[in-house]
């Protein structure tokens, strides 16, 4: 069975460059232009590793100190493994236009509100990533950086293999980017509205990462550094219950003494004010018990939060990157 | 390692997972791999070994959701193993579709939502060495797949990926997790959970204390405030002791 063809000159079957991403090609032999068809296939670009195995290990200690984790991270974590991998992400870059109409209800000097309408006309440029893999435990689904060199990819580099189809990912792209759109107008009554999404281009990029487990108290964990920029950016952590002690003991404090105004509040400031004391008051009680309740585990990265209102708060689509407004 | 030749002229060249173009090391012909017909073997290798497994075990069992203790666990046995699965990449209404399909059965936890974990994917022949870790063989076959499938044919491939089952013992009852080889990532159908009573009736208690002290303080005498500010001393001490022990 035939698995492999060579690519060349179908008329006078001399060599032909083709590199990814030409439509054309011209024989330097028979002068011969042929369309290039391809496989419809997507560019394929890697970014280069700028941050060594000892700067991601400083970023990792820096990272053991800051937030809410056990106050003895920083003194009790070994790091047991470091490595780095490039990971596959889909990259769908798109010129955004919309036009938005509605309006927005906002409070007059004499205690009133009046309707305000608007019209928004929208063109941004918006570059939408999305892991081309399964994004498993590693907590990274999408790139919040794209400055950085581009290399071309070569068969040496540690690499995770895209799985998922990139036409999927097309029409999810399509969806976010359509959603930001929207979100730009700043109108919250939205009467009207339509967005075009313009594709400008689409590639897989391989992005590199290091991975680095640690233990703490005979407990693995991991965490993962961007080797572009050095930031952490996903990873689990022990917790510690004085943190959590705090939390509930001010969070239940604070929310209880609001409940409680209610009555003055509402003697002075009318009945609405009263109102939004006693929901203010039970919104950060609820906020202060998930921490409490889900607190021993710190988790940072695309991964739900069970310490932030149970993990129901919907974990982000996507980073705006690049977003630029177009002249 | 599988080796191709390039149709021009004949010169041998390593085929790596992923691949679609090449060119050719000799003459500079652009060779395109043509994988619509074939059933390629890869296999995802393990970056856990079985003593990371354990740690991460523990910590995973150490979760807030997990009973109090589940940590320290006795772990009964691992069992390492590549499991089976079919990717199918097809061209439906000329859009790419994955399709991922059990190659084997199983009850295990984690292995019937079926995804491919995230890893460095090789090309599975003599050369890879799986060591003494057991691979599954497939039960079921791809043509029981392929008839049903919609579209044109891009990609057929097997992917063995890398899975670790941990058995443990709680409370005089066994349990089992499946930890992905690869990410580390933990599958598991029922596990003792933590209760959240304790944590809510703390909560509960302090912001009742406070709700009354400061209704008290600001409609009666301020002195009420003593109330909200034991609330808050309960809610530090209370707090910190149920963190530690539920």
């Amino acid at each position: 069975m035939k698995l492999t063809f060579g690519l060349n000159c179908p008329s006078c079957g001399g060599r032909v460059e083709i590199s990814e991403g030409d439509e054309f090609a011209i024989c330097p032999f028979c002068h011969t232009v042929s369309r290039v068809v391809g496989d419809d296939d997507v560019k394929i670009l890697a970014y280069k590793m700028k941050i060594d195995e000892k700067s991601a290990r400083n970023s990792a200690r820096r990272w053991f100190k800051k937030g809410l984790k056990a106050r003895d991270l920083h003194k009790v974590a070994k790091i047991t493994e470091i490595y780095h991998v490039y990971l596959p992400f889909w990259n769908y870059s798109a010129i955004g236009l919309g036009i938005i109409c509605g309006y927005n209800i906002e409070s007059t000097e004499n205690g009133g509100s009046k309707k305000v309408y608007k019209e928004q006309q929208i063109r941004k440029d918006y570059t939408w990533t999305n892991i081309a893999c399964d994004a498993g435990d590693i907590g990274i689904k999408h790139l919040r950086n794209l400055k950085g060199e581009v290399i071309p990819l070569t068969e040496d580099l540690p690499k995770y293999e895209a799985t998922t189809s990139k036409d999927d990912a097309k029409v999810e792209g399509d969806k976010v980017i359509r959603k930001w759109i929207l979100s730009e107008g700043r109108i919250s009554n939205i009467t009207f509205h339509k967005e075009f999404v313009l594709p400008k281009s689409f590639s897989l990029l391989y992005y590199p990462f290091w991975i680095i487990r640690y233990d703490y108290k005979g407990k693995m964990y991991f965490l993962t550094v961007d080797g572009v920029t050095g930031k952490v950016v996903s990873g689990r952590a022990p917790g510690d219950p004085l943190w959590q002690s705090i939390v509930i003991g001010t969070g239940a404090t604070v929310g209880g003494a609001l409940l409680g105004l209610a009555p003055i509040v509402s003697g002075f400031a009318g009945q609405r004010a009263a109102i939004l004391s006693m929901l203010v008051g039970v919104v950060i009680f609820g906020a202060s018990y998930y921490f409490f309740r889900y607190g021993s585990e710190i988790v940072e990265g695309d991964i739900p939060k069970p310490y932030i209102f149970g993990g129901k708060v919907k974990i982000q689509r996507g980073y705006l990157i690049g977003k630029e407004v177009l002249k | 390692m599988v080796t191709m030749n390039c149709p021009k002229c004949g010169a041998p060249f390593e085929y790596e997972p992923g691949m679609r173009f090449k060119q050719c090391d000799y003459c500079g012909t652009m060779i395109y791999i043509d994988k619509s017909r074939v059933m390629f073997y890869y296999i995802i290798p393990f970056t856990i070994d079985s003593n990371q497994v354990v740690q991460l075990f523990r910590r995973w069992a150490s979760g807030p959701k997990m009973a109090k203790g589940l940590e320290n666990s006795k772990v009964k046995s691992i069992k390492a193993m590549y499991f089976p699965v079919y990717r199918f990449v097809r061209i439906v209404n000329g859009k790419e579709k994955v399709i991922v399909k059990p190659a084997k059965t199983s009850l295990l936890p984690g292995l019937t939502n079926l995804k491919i974990p995230p890893g460095d994917m090789k090309i599975f022949d003599s050369n890879f060495n799986t060591g003494n870790v057991e691979v599954i063989q497939p039960d079921l076959s791809m043509d029981t797949y392929l008839p049903q499938l919609q579209g044109e044919a891009k990609e057929q491939e097997i992917v063995y990926f890398p899975i670790y089952e941990v058995r443990y013992e709680f409370d005089g009852k066994e349990y089992s997790v499946v930890i992905d080889g690869s990410s580390g990532e933990v599958f598991t159908s029922y596990y003792p959970p933590r209760s959240s009573a304790p944590y809510l009736l703390l909560g509960i208690i302090v912001f009742i204390l406070a709700a009354i002290g400061s209704a008290i303080g600001t409609l009666v005498s301020p002195a009420g405030w003593v109330v909200t500010l034991l609330g808050f001393l309960v809610g530090l001490g209370g707090g910190y002791y149920i963190a530690k022990k539920y």
